[in-house]
């Protein structure tokens, strides 16, 4: 389920120009994350559209709290987070960041 | 399956009933007594064997016999005088296993246990092969027909055995008196006319031409040949520590009950052996390498031809030969239940059945059985080499373990049995050594190497045990920590089936509810989450991404995530399962018996299987399932 077939190498350039690794970034500051959507959750049932997308780049985990749409970045997909994140129990968090699906 | 399993075993008896599944003394003679008294029919013959055939010595084969016979005799005396201390003693049974364990240690006793269980293995297989080979032999089969007729004796006593020990015992009964009245007329007919009537030897027109060459023999006897001469009469000696492993199968009293029984073993044996060895000294009985087996010969010459007599001595050989195998079946599982009972075997040997037997015992010793009998092709030649030195082992260790009982208890006239039982020891001890020494290259080695292996794995099982024990071991006073509870429901589609399995989980009112479906593309996602939404369900859905389209490892790996984040919670996976009748059911739940069998290994998780009745048809419409759903873990 983690993101394995394009593992974080440190040593590379990054996929994205000014990205960091999930693992090691900063929170409660400005930045930019790449990796695979590896899990969707949802709650229909509770009036607002809602979605928590995990993505993964080998190195952790940040999931995206999307509030209002009623469409999530597909399984599979290579997304960009761009926003503040914070630390939660299932890692790096942010709050209805910028976001854009690479491929 | 319910149906054939009571027409072939029987209802099932109440553990109420055990004293009444008590055997008589008239009962548990042939139960116990069966495999001892079957070697009269080949003992003689096989210290004849070492004499004739392998020393070659010719006429002279026939003066050692008697004092051979009387010395093996005097064996069985000293063993059956000791196992009866025994019995006395260990009224809960186990012979030489427990003896060794009370007095020795449990290093001999599990070496004497692994012994008998070996004998008690060979004892079935040698038996089976040796009446299906006699029964051939009268018949005329086929080789080819060894293996099959072995397999399908083995398979009817086995029937009989799990039927109960008392209907068994009954079945035994009749075909093993019937042997020890047929051989006493055959010892009385012979003694008659040996004595009165002054016959002589064979005449050469009964022997065959194997048999006139083996008489022609010239060599000298050594001191070897002897040794193994008599080390192959003192067969007749196996099966004897069965009456004393069976203890608790009489009624009671059981211990005066069994060492009366065991005294009548003792009596008949000896009494018949030494009867048929006089008999031979008389009468010759010279066999080529291929002939029949000597009783045989007697019986034909004694009863002038092949008449009603000598058939009737015939079957009744073939019988007890067959049946023999059956004192194995009464003592296999006993001792086995008592290993287990100490923890050195499987628990499973400790159950008994429905029908008060130690049915996995009984169905373990059949099947091993069974494999000798493919292995060694049903030839009796090649399985004998391997029988003898597991008893004479057991037997040395278990007098070994009374002498020091006696010793240590010190109990009125300790000093005489203590020489009995040492004496006993030390002999069967040079017996079991000239076994192994003798027959090392004929097949001896393979219980020489196999009970160290079974001694190292009953350690190994015991030592599994106690760890299990101490594992699950606490002291008094102590509490369980709280945990919390974090329930995830496994689901693929939205059915009868999910919506009672997440309905059911809500009832136990956890601290986290989740359902959990694994897609392998988006479009597995949308398709559940619409008809989530459909369905209104009120649980928070997860979808993981599996792009192998593997089911448990994306599912392991998201227990592990829950259990980074929620460090002292406790999960349950609820698994709903459909369940169908026994023909198509294997059509159903595949991926979750696998996810199962891995999730039983996965600490602080539990496993909850919802099932869902295939009939439950008017349900099923209730929930108006689409034909978008009919995905599930199905």
């Amino acid at each position: 389920m983690r993101f394995r077939r394009q593992k974080h190498d440190e040593t590379q350039p990054s996929l994205v120009e000014g990205a960091v690794p999930i693992g090691t970034a900063p929170r409660r500051e400005r930045v930019i994350v790449c990796g695979e959507v590896v899990r969707i959750r949802t709650k229909p049932t509770i009036g607002l559209p809602l979605y928590f997308v995990t993505i993964s780049d080998g190195t952790g985990n940040a999931v995206a709290l999307l509030t209002g749409r009623f469409e999530a970045p597909p399984l599979g997909t290579t997304v960009v987070f761009e926003g503040a994140g914070y630390e939660s129990r299932e890692g790096l968090r942010f709050m209805n960041p910028g976001y854009r699906i690479l491929r | 399956m319910a149906a054939l399993k009571r027409i072939l075993l029987g209802k099932p008896l109440s553990s109420s009933d055990e004293q009444h599944q008590r055997l008589s003394k008239t009962i548990a003679l042939p139960v116990f007594a069966s495999d001892a008294i079957s070697s009269t029919a080949y003992a003689t013959d096989e210290i004849l064997v070492v004499l004739s055939l392998q020393a070659g010595i010719g006429a002279a084969a026939f003066r050692p016999l008697v004092p051979i016979a009387l010395v093996v005799c005097v064996l069985l005396a000293i063993v059956v005088v000791s196992y009866r201390q025994t019995i006395f003693a260990y009224p809960s049974g186990g012979g030489a296993y427990i003896v060794s364990r009370e007095n020795l240690g449990h290093y001999p006793a599990l070496v004497a246990g692994s012994s008998l269980l070996v004998d008690y293995i060979l004892t079935v297989a040698v038996s089976v092969a040796g009446g299906v080979l006699a029964i051939r032999t009268a018949t005329g089969l086929g080789r080819e027909w060894a293996v099959p007729l072995c397999l399908l004796c083995i398979v009817i006593m086995t029937i009989m055995n799990l039927r109960g020990v008392k209907e068994s015992g009954a079945f035994f009964a009749g075909p093993t008196y019937f042997y020890v009245v047929m051989l006493v007329i055959l010892i009385v007919t012979g003694l008659y006319r040996i004595y009165v009537q002054h016959i002589g030897p064979i005449p050469d027109s009964l022997l065959s031409d194997g048999a006139l060459e083996t008489r022609a023999g010239t060599s000298s006897l050594g001191l070897l040949m002897l040794l193994r001469a008599f080390s192959s009469g003192a067969v007749a000696l196996s099966g004897v520590e069965a009456v004393s492993n069976g203890v608790p199968a009489f009624r009671r009293p059981e211990s005066r009950n069994a060492a009366t029984t065991l005294m009548w073993m003792g009596a008949i044996l000896g009494s018949c052996f030494l009867g048929v060895s006089v008999i031979a000294s008389h009468l010759k009985p010279f066999r080529g390498e291929h002939d029949g087996n000597g009783l045989g010969l007697l019986a034909q010459y004694l009863y002038g031809g092949k008449g009603t007599m000598f058939w009737l001595t015939m079957i009744a050989t073939f019988a007890i030969l067959i049946l023999a195998a059956n004192t194995a079946y009464a003592d296999f599982p006993r001792l086995a239940s008592i290993i287990a009972r100490d923890g050195y075997l499987p628990r499973q040997f400790f159950n008994r059945g429905a029908r008060l037997v130690f049915s996995n015992g009984v169905i373990f010793l059949a099947a091993v059985a069974s494999v000798l009998i493919v292995v060694f092709n049903g030839d009796i030649s090649k399985l004998i080499p391997l029988y003898a030195f597991g008893v004479f082992t057991g037997f040395t260790l278990s007098q070994s373990g009374m002498v020091r009982h006696h010793f240590r208890l010190r109990e009125r006239g300790w000093r005489v049995a203590a020489v009995v039982n040492g004496i006993g020891a030390a002999t069967t001890g040079l017996i079991a050594a000239i076994v192994v020494v003798s027959k090392f290259t004929e097949g001896a080695y393979i219980p020489a190497l196999l009970i160290p292996i079974m001694v190292f794995a009953f350690q190994s099982i015991g030592r599994h045990y106690i760890r299990s024990r101490q594992s699950v071991s606490v002291d008094p006073g102590y509490r369980a920590p709280r945990t919390t509870h974090t329930m995830v429901v496994l689901v693929g589609g939205v059915n009868l089936g999910v919506l009672r399995g997440l309905e059911y989980a809500r009832s136990l009112r956890p601290e986290r509810l989740m359902a959990v479906t694994v897609a392998s593309d988006d479009s597995d996602r949308q398709r559940i989450e619409q008809q989530w939404r459909d369905f209104e369900v009120p649980i928070e859905l997860h979808v993981v991404y599996s792009p192998y389209r593997e089911l448990t490892r994306p599912v392991m790996q998201f227990l592990s995530e829950l259990d980074e984040m929620y460090q002292d919670h406790t999960i349950t996976v609820v698994i709903p399962e459909f369940v169908s009748s026994w023909r198509s059911q294997w059509l159903h739940n595949g991926s979750a018996f696998a996810l199962k069998a891995k999730l039983l290994h996965r600490p602080h998780t539990a496993v909850v299987s919802v099932p869902v009745h295939m009939g439950a048809t008017d349900e099923v419409t209730d929930v108006h399932v689409g034909p978008s759903t009919a995905h599930g873990h199905q």
